[in-house]
């Protein structure tokens, strides 16, 4: 009975983290090198790698390429594999708080109802406004109002007695999207043939991305991830009843609403950005789970940096596999993600969540 | 170390508990046995800081209402009546959420929370068990799990709700026996309920008996464990003898013959 009483220290449980993390920065990486270097003309990685150190420090090695291909790597190619890169990591971890948040495997970074309003924002932007001649579009501006709009609006709705119940809160994204989505049908049946333009917007994408994007949305980014990195670990505390968690010390309410929030934000620079893209927040969360385990402390940091590798291949598969006809994004993450993650799901046959 | 003044609480127009006084000393095992909706999970509900109440309730001296929900979480921990346990973490990773209220704001685990988790698995008896998800766990080693998670909060105060329940007589005696030890040799107060009024009687040095929200008999076991008592209270015929060799009293269940019109039968 007395063994171990006086507090053998037990074996550390952060067995994998550190080394699956270096490994999945090495990989990040090397997938956004790679994702460069494929195009309609084909650049050497080691090419690739020289143009941008090149960049970094100039001078550091006699350019032996024709400048086209500089212009290429660095205003065309690079810009859209960060910003893929990016949206992909906010994404994941928006998806993996939320579904730890809802203590629901299927909450995804849009259940607060940010797609909705981010989408009947863009769609005013295209159907309301005129053609701009400003070298600045507005459809990311009024994306993101609209939705941290439908955010703050689900908020208030959710809301019971200055508490927070996850239920409630659910409902109120359900019905605060589905209001917007009958408001966005109908800002697009007005907008007659602009429609087209809002249902690229829809579908998603990273065709044509700039570095005034990448520069748009990284503040937001960095801010929310680490909100959500920082205060991962209390994720754990919130997989237990709410009673259970207070009697633990932790204030229920306050954790889910800036747990909350910091998600949104990231969602909704990340929509704001690149569109509606489906199935990464979803399902990358799962698959890191899959290989390292539910624990939120780690499971945060390991989802954003998965996301965006997802997210940099899929958008290399979307504009190469069909080239020179561009698949949008999501079609990608669904149509690979989907039976990757189920041919993970029936070779582990176990509890997932 | 627990003292509870006038303690009261009503929802609404139902009045759950009218006025409660209780003082828990250190090293010391209250058994609070009554009737279901008596209010005994009410009453430590109001004592943990999760369920509203009026009247004074006294942690180690301080009054509750002043203390942060942190501070209150480290000196009052709680073995909840049906606790969740998430299926897929481990039993360290359970044990450890009971280091919440003195993690910094990232989470950093430190030596001594370390030491805090392997002290509770070890007095739990789950040091083996310490990286098998809990959701693999039979229901005894789960309720060890709760208990071990509740002690390395390192409290001051511990209070069971309930803790025997699903439990078959070898798991209901090794948690009485750990919860014992906890009282004797760590110098916790310690409140548990539990319906069994033989293994209350066995294991409190004072058994509290509660009744529509009031204090219907408080003493040791055998003041409290008496047969017109229970009787009164429960609304129950109870026959009740002294364990020749503890002298605690043991309460026998009279359900009464299976025939018609045998219920009168005191025997």
């Amino acid at each position: 009975m007395t063994a171990g009483v006086h507090g053998r220290p037990i074996p550390t449980a952060r067995r994998r983290t550190l080394p699956a993390a270096l490994l999945l920065v090495g990989l990040v990486v090397a997938v956004g090198l790679l994702a460069v270097s494929f195009g309609p003309v084909r650049i050497p990685v080691p090419t690739v790698w020289a143009i941008i150190l090149n960049r970094l420090i100039s001078g550091l090695i006699e350019p032996d390429w024709p400048p086209t291909l500089a212009t290429i790597v660095l205003d065309v190619r690079l810009p859209r594999v960060i910003l893929a890169g990016l949206v992909g990591s906010a994404l994941a971890a928006a998806g993996a708080t939320y579904q730890g948040l809802f203590r629901n495997p299927l909450a995804d970074p849009y259940i607060l109802g940010v797609a909705s309003g981010a989408a009947l924002g863009a769609s005013l932007a295209i159907v309301a406004l005129p053609p701009t001649p400003l070298p600045v579009s507005p459809v990311p501006a009024l994306a993101f109002t609209g939705a941290v709009l439908a955010v703050a609006a689900v908020y208030l709705l959710g809301r019971v007695d200055h508490r927070l119940p996850t239920t409630t809160l659910i409902l109120a994204g359900v019905a605060v999207g589905s209001f917007l989505s009958a408001l966005n049908t109908y800002v697009m049946i007005l907008g007659g043939n602009r429609i087209v333009q809002v249902i690229a917007w829809l579908l998603g994408g990273f065709t044509g991305a700039t570095w005034f994007q990448v520069t748009l949305m990284l503040p937001y980014l960095l801010a929310g991830l680490l909100v959500l990195i920082a205060f991962g670990y209390r994720l754990n505390v919130l997989q237990l009843e709410d009673e259970e968690a207070r009697q633990l010390g932790v204030d229920v309410d306050r954790l889910r609403l800036l747990l909350a929030v910091g998600g949104a934000l990231i969602t909704a620079a990340a929509v704001a950005v690149s569109g509606i893209i489906g199935f990464v927040g979803l399902v990358v969360p799962h698959l890191v789970r899959l290989v390292f385990g539910p624990n939120y402390r780690t499971l945060l940091p390991l989802t954003a940096l998965a996301g965006a590798g997802f997210m940099v291949l899929a958008d290399l598969a979307a504009r190469t596999l069909l080239s020179p006809v561009e698949v949008p994004v999501g079609v990608v993450t669904a149509f690979v993600g989907g039976p990757f993650f189920l041919f993970l799901l029936q070779r582990r046959k176990r509890e997932v969540f | 170390m627990l003292e509870v003044r006038g303690l009261r609480v009503a929802y609404g127009d139902r009045v759950v508990l009218a006025g409660v006084d209780l003082t828990v000393r250190p090293g010391e095992l209250v058994g609070l046995i009554g009737p279901n909706a008596a209010g005994k999970s009410t009453l430590l509900r109001a004592v943990a800081g999760t369920g509203p109440y009026s009247g004074e309730v006294l942690v180690c001296g301080q009054d509750q209402r002043r203390l942060s929900r942190r501070e209150l979480a480290r000196l009052v921990a709680v073995v909840p009546q049906s606790p969740t346990l998430p299926p897929l973490f481990t039993v360290a990773e359970v044990v450890m959420l009971g280091r919440t209220p003195y993690l910094n704001w990232l989470g950093w685990e430190r030596p001594e929370d370390w030491a805090a988790v392997g002290r509770a698995l070890g007095l739990t008896g789950l040091t083996e068990l310490a990286h098998r998800p809990v959701g693999q766990l039979s229901g005894g080693e789960r309720q060890r799990v709760v208990i071990a998670r509740a002690l390395a909060q390192e409290p001051r105060i511990l209070l069971l709700d309930e803790p025997l329940n699903n439990l078959d007589i070898a798991h209901q005696v090794k948690i009485i026996r750990l919860v014992r030890r906890l009282a004797r040799e760590e110098g916790l107060a310690v409140v548990l309920t539990a319906h069994d009024l033989s293994l209350v009687a066995q294991a409190a040095d004072r058994v509290v008996l509660l009744n529509r929200g009031r204090i219907a008999a408080e003493g040791t076991p055998a003041e409290v464990v008496r047969r017109e008592l229970l009787r009164q209270v429960y609304g129950t015929d109870v026959a009740v003898w002294p364990d020749p060799v503890t002298g605690r009293p043991v309460a026998l269940v009279r359900v009464g013959a299976c025939e018609e019109g045998a219920d009168g039968d005191g025997g």
